[in-house]
């Protein structure tokens, strides 16, 4: 049995809607998921990367009981996510990126206890869970202050250890890492690792690509509503395959001079990521020995500062596939 | 199988008791609303025994600061319950509370019942000034019957709380609901002036809310007249009714911010 299956699932927010059933002036209807379909298996370290707005958390919302789906179906563990959801709930931790989610003037452990109370776990079970999971999070220290003091880390370790609370057989971790820093964010793939290795099911969202590369067994790439690709890391950097990317890092470059890069053959996609004194363009192309020499006639040589090139990373692969229009997209499947 | 149901329902039981310890404490926390608390029955308190201190009736006296008392336990409850649940908006602990397996009523409840249990402060002030500063008895005739018809206004007031506590969910403005509830329920209670002198058509309204019959009842309690054991009855009976008609509509309440994903919109 898959631990979750989803299948031809959409979801419509109606937003602006007159109060008034007869008036329909401002209301607007946007297709958030449209005609979404996976399978996770038991155990399995699902991701599912997109932009901002591309339906992840939207779906992952549906998954957790929090939202019903405006068509399709989808199971947790074998239940219906719109008429068992209180059976899905026992079977499922939820942990939410960001500062909000706890109460501020509650301690850490007391933030725990309360959740712990609502998963109907108590007396020494409880205690004893707890301080695990503290010492898991590294809060140990901190568990009697006010979570009110605490930073955006420490904010989302706390998130972390409550959707563990109840040593859920699926995790969903909507962009887990974001606010910790490379430290903590190592240590909590490690503690993801540890437990896809037990047999929990996780679904991760994250924008981070070296992470999704690292931890996921697969990889469902969602662009405007629409899966646009499914497929292991390493299948999703090969269909890329026939790309390479060239590094150049020059003093400065004018709108002009990138739009002329963008427009030379063999160009596919540009990127760049600019710094008060240089700017660094990531040039997706399909072959890079070709390419050099009319950059370098572009960019202008005493301009430059470096060029290297590499092979395409998942973050490449992700790249190209959002850009592509859906549509087209869906023939990557 | 009944034995897993009478688990269960003790499980919950004591869910709502500690997770209503934790909101009593966090509303502690929020010195303007405690100093609301302790500040609006006093003042309410203060003018009518001004208004019937000329009188001389240790009895009218008494249930002038049990009727304040009362009013602050309302007041308590309703912007309570509306601020708790705007701050779990707020705080984004709705989707965590809602995500947990114990319905989500225990949750909803126990905030109404922390803030129902505030209240009490409020009749202890009203007593206490009663007392203190008018130089008025105001130990009731009767007063396990007191304790007992506190201890049902409390619980009876979560109730209407918790009813009130579906419209704060469904609508994130609904808060301005505490506004427009406060005076109405003070007067069909018969808390600022005698229900006897309301309207007819507004009598069904006034006897339908627990408050009304708290208030006899605790009145009664205190000059040890009337029949209080029987108000302490439909005290409990209109809560009740709140409290079938509150997990009922929490049910649809619960469906539509699934559908609507208002949750946690601000």
């Amino acid at each position: 049995m898959a631990a979750v299956e989803v299948e031809d699932l959409t979801r419509t927010y109606t937003t602006g809607a007159s109060k008034f059933r007869f008036r329909r002036n401002g209301r607007t209807d946007r297709q958030a998921v449209k005609g979404v379909s996976f399978d996770i298996g038991e155990g399995e370290l699902f991701g599912l990367l997109g932009p901002n707005g591309a339906g992840k958390s939207t779906t992952i919302k549906i998954l957790s009981t929090l939202l019903l789906p405006t068509s399709g179906r989808a199971t947790v563990m074998g239940y219906d996510v719109v008429s068992r959801p209180t059976e899905i709930r026992r079977r499922i931790g939820y942990v939410a990126g960001g500062d909000k989610g706890l109460y501020e003037r509650l301690s850490a452990r007391d933030n725990l206890r309360y959740f712990a109370e609502l998963h109907g776990i108590t007396g020494r079970t409880q205690r004893l869970r707890l301080a695990q999971l503290l010492e898991t999070v590294d809060l140990a220290d901190r568990a009697d202050d006010r979570v009110e003091g605490f930073s955006r880390g420490m904010r989302q370790r706390l998130h972390i250890a409550r959707g563990l609370l109840n040593e859920p057989s699926v995790l969903f971790l909507d962009e887990p890492t974001i606010g910790l820093d490379p430290e903590a964010s190592r240590d909590l793939r490690s503690t993801i690792g540890t437990l896809t290795g037990q047999g929990t099911t996780v679904l991760l969202t994250t924008h981070y690509m070296y992470e999704a590369d690292e931890l996921c067994d697969r990889i469902a790439v969602i662009a405007q509503g629409r899966l646009v690709a499914l497929d292991t890391p390493g299948a999703l950097k090969k269909g890329v395959g026939d790309r390479t990317v060239a590094t150049v890092e020059v003093r400065d470059a004018s709108a002009a001079v990138l739009d002329d890069v963008r427009a030379l053959p063999g160009v596919l996609d540009l990127t760049v990521t600019s710094t008060p004194t240089s700017h660094v363009l990531e040039v997706q192309c399909e072959d890079t020995a070709s390419l050099i020499p009319d950059l370098l006639r572009i960019l202008g040589p005493g301009l430059i500062t470096r060029v290297d090139t590499r092979e395409p990373t998942l973050e490449d692969a992700y790249v190209a596939l959002v850009a592509q229009p859906a549509a087209t997209a869906g023939a990557s499947l | 199988m009944t034995r897993n149901v009478t688990r269960a329902r003790t499980l919950y039981l004591r869910t709502l008791l500690v997770c209503g310890v934790f909101q009593l404490r966090m509303l502690l926390q929020y010195k303007f609303y405690v100093i609301a608390v302790f500040v609006q029955p006093l003042a309410f308190a203060l003018i009518q025994f001004v208004m019937v201190g000329h009188r001389d009736d240790a009895d009218a006296l008494a249930n002038v600061a049990v009727q304040a008392g009362l009013m602050g336990m309302w007041t308590s409850t309703l912007f309570g319950s509306g601020g708790g649940l705007s701050r779990e908006r707020r705080f984004g602990t709705l989707e965590p509370v809602v995500v947990a397996p114990t319905p989500l009523a225990v949750n909803i409840l126990a905030i109404s019942l922390a803030t129902a249990l505030m209240g009490v402060i409020s009749m202890g002030v009203t007593l206490l000034l009663g007392g203190l500063v008018f130089d008025t008895p105001m130990m009731p005739e009767r007063p396990g019957v007191f304790a007992a018809a506190l201890a049902v206004a409390v619980l009876a007031n979560a109730c209407l709380g918790f009813l009130m506590a579906n419209a704060f969910i469904l609508y994130r403005n609904s808060l301005v609901l505490t506004n427009l509830l406060e005076y109405p329920v003070w007067v069909l209670a018969g808390l600022m002036v005698p229900a006897a002198f309301l309207p007819q058509w507004c009598r069904p309204l006034s006897e339908g809310l627990s408050m009304t019959w708290a208030g006899r009842a605790l009145g009664h309690a205190m000059s040890g007249t009337g029949e209080p054991g029987r108000e302490i009855l439909w005290c409990a009976v209109t809560g009740l009714v709140c409290l079938a008609v509150a997990l009922v509509f929490l049910r649809t309440v619960h469906d539509a911010v699934r559908r609507r994903a208002t949750l946690n919109l601000i």
